[in-house]
Parts: structure tokens; sequence; C-alpha cells
């Protein structure tokens, strides 16, 4: 059979290469190298730690599952953030044990509401928004996906997106003024 | 024209404290733990357990055992249309030089060390490779008739990595005598 032209990508981290191998060791490395980024993502996504750590681990699974796909036409790193948004998306719209979504910064939580006595704690501002809000807010904001983008991750319209990070937004200033 | 009130929201600046607060969140998260335990737990096909393979081939002969049935249900595993994966042929098989290299080293130290290993115990492992073998030539025959099935090739990376876990236990099961 025919093989296709294999000139190694200066993008590929040879431990890329090793890992599809089969070596679990390789694997680690680049875990260790990216788990810190991908559990900042999941985090701030899910906007609870043992879920995030849940997340977080179910990306490294599957990154090594789908490895051999990984092509090198991109980093490494790249396409690993990839894997982890739709992880978490994901993962997001399968649990059941996510709070119902607070509809309005009277009713935020008090991790929220703290930061009106002058404490400000983006980090904590953020898991305290409704869901999906929260999550088109870090997709958009802090990680720079566009709206297109971010519908088609999510499954839902590109307006309901800009609806979304709007009210984000919103909440946001409004627990930040 | 929106009726929510998020027409143009593209067009909005972020606000500028907002902005700011953004700009000072890390990228990066270390977990609270270290998740790497549970990634290896779940990705490990086969378990590495050297003390008990000083003691006994069993564990490998199961393993060996296990990885024969999950070759057999992959060979009776329909290919439909609905199986084909966005991820190119090209993608799934560029790897396979690179692997064929390992496990050649691989079975090179498992001759060398074929002596220490228990004969019902390596007679396992070399009916395990067969089969892998065997599976090999037939996705590669697939493949020859169907080049652009990216299911065959996704397959192919699997059956390899499957190889590569089975002889690098059964070298780590020889070193270890």
């Amino acid at each position: 059979m025919p093989l296709p032209d294999r000139t190694p990508s200066p993008l590929v981290d040879p431990r890329v290469a090793a890992a599809v191998g089969g070596d679990l060791r390789a694997f680690e490395g680049l875990y260790r190298d990216h788990v810190g980024r991908v559990h900042a993502l999941a985090l701030r996504m899910c906007g609870r730690g043992a879920f995030a750590e849940e997340m977080t681990q179910e990306v490294f699974v599957k990154a090594w599952r789908k490895l051999h796909l990984f092509d090198g036409r991109s980093r490494f790193s790249t396409w690993l953030h990839r894997l982890a948004v739709n992880t978490v998306v994901d993962g997001m719209r399968h649990e059941a044990h996510e709070p119902e979504a607070t509809e309005n910064v009277a009713e935020l939580p008090d991790n929220v509401r703290y930061l009106r006595q002058g404490r400000i704690d983006l980090e904590r501002a953020i898991a305290g928004l409704p869901t999906k809000a929260r999550m088109v807010f870090v997709l958009h904001d802090v990680e720079g996906y566009k709206h297109e983008e971010i519908a088609e991750m999510m499954g839902i319209s590109g307006g309901t997106a800009r609806g979304q990070l709007h009210r984000a937004r919103g909440l946001l200033r409004e627990v930040l003024r | 024209m929106s009726t929510d009130g998020t027409d143009g929201v593209d067009d909005l600046e972020l606000p500028a404290d907002l902005a700011a607060l953004i700009g000072g969140l890390p990228m990066e998260i270390e977990p609270d733990r270290d998740l790497w335990e549970g990634v290896e737990a779940a990705v490990a096909p086969v378990p590495l357990p050297l003390r008990a393979a000083r003691r006994s081939w069993l564990p490998l002969a199961l393993a060996a055992a296990t990885l024969i049935g999950a070759l057999a249900a992959w060979s009776v595993r329909p290919v439909a249309p609905g199986d084909v994966r966005e991820e190119t042929t090209q993608a799934a098989v560029r790897w396979e030089d690179d692997v064929r290299a390992t496990t050649d080293e691989l079975e090179a130290v498992l001759e060398r060390r074929r002596g220490e290993l228990d004969p019902q115990a390596l007679a396992v492992i070399e009916r395990a490779l067969a089969d892998i073998d065997a599976a090999i030539a037939d996705v590669h025959r697939a493949l020859a008739a169907d080049p652009g099935n990216d299911a065959l090739a996704a397959a192919l990376a699997d059956v390899w990595q499957r190889k590569v876990h089975l002889l690098r236990n059964a070298a780590e099961l020889a070193e270890a005598g």
C-alpha cells in the first residue's frame, strides 16, 4: 500500500509521535505540559472544581485515543485545546448535576455578591454566571473564539451566542460596579 | 433584526474594566491534585503488573486474551458509512513507519529474551501477535480496496497501538525475568 509523505513537521512535538506509538511516558510528558491550560479552561467553563477535574481527565483520555488522528498540520496545543472545548461542552450538556442557571444578579450566589464588597475576583464572578452565559463568555472573551465557532461547538445559534455574551458581560459589569 | 437588544454585540468592544480583569487571568491553573493517575488507569489497555509478573505469567496472559477478544470484536464491527470519521486517511496512516520501527525494536527485545518467558505465556503472546498481524494485513487489504475509508485508517492505527502495547508489556515481562 503506498504510504503518504511523512516529512516531519516542525510543529510536531516528537513526544506526539512517540505517544502515537504507544509510549505512555511520552504522553505523560505532554500531559504535564498541557494540564494547566486544559484545567483552566475546564474550570472556567464548568464553574466547579470537581467536575472540572473530571473533565480534564476526560480530555486527556480522549486525546490518547484520538492521538493517531492528529495530523501535525496545527500545533498539538491547538488541537488539544479544541478537543478540550468539545469535551467540556459535551460533558456539560450531559451532566445533570449542574445547578439551575441563575437568572439575575440579585440571585447570584455569595461568591459573586461579595464582589460588591470590593474584593475583585473575576474567577468567582465567572463561576457564578448562568451556565450558557458563562460558557460563551469564557470561549469568546477569555479564549478568543468567534461567535460562529462557539455556536457550532455548543449547538446553539449565533444569535443565542451573542445574546448569552451580552448577558454575561452585563451581569459581570453589574457585580463589578 | 434581533429583538433581544443584542444587535451589534460583536461590534461592541469589551468594556475596558472587564478587559483589564480578563487580561490578568492566568492561562494555566494546575488542578489541586495530580490527575495523571486517573488518566493512566483509563488509557493503559494492558496493565503492567511487573511485580505480579515475576510470580506468574497469568496477568499478561489475561491481558492478551482480552486483546484477542477485542480484536475479534473489532473484526466483525461493521464499517458503516456513518462510522466514517472526518479526519483524513493520511492522518491516520502517516505514523505507520514510526510505529513499525518501535515494534521492530520491541520484537527484537522479545526475541532475545524469549527463553526467560514462561512457555505458556509466550504461546499466548505469540497467538495474540499473530492475530494482530493478521488484522493489520486485513486492514491493509481493505484500505487498498477503499483508500478513502477513514474508519479503516483509524482502525489500522488502533491495531498498531495494540501491537505496541502488547509487545512493550511482553518485553518488560521478559526483562523482569
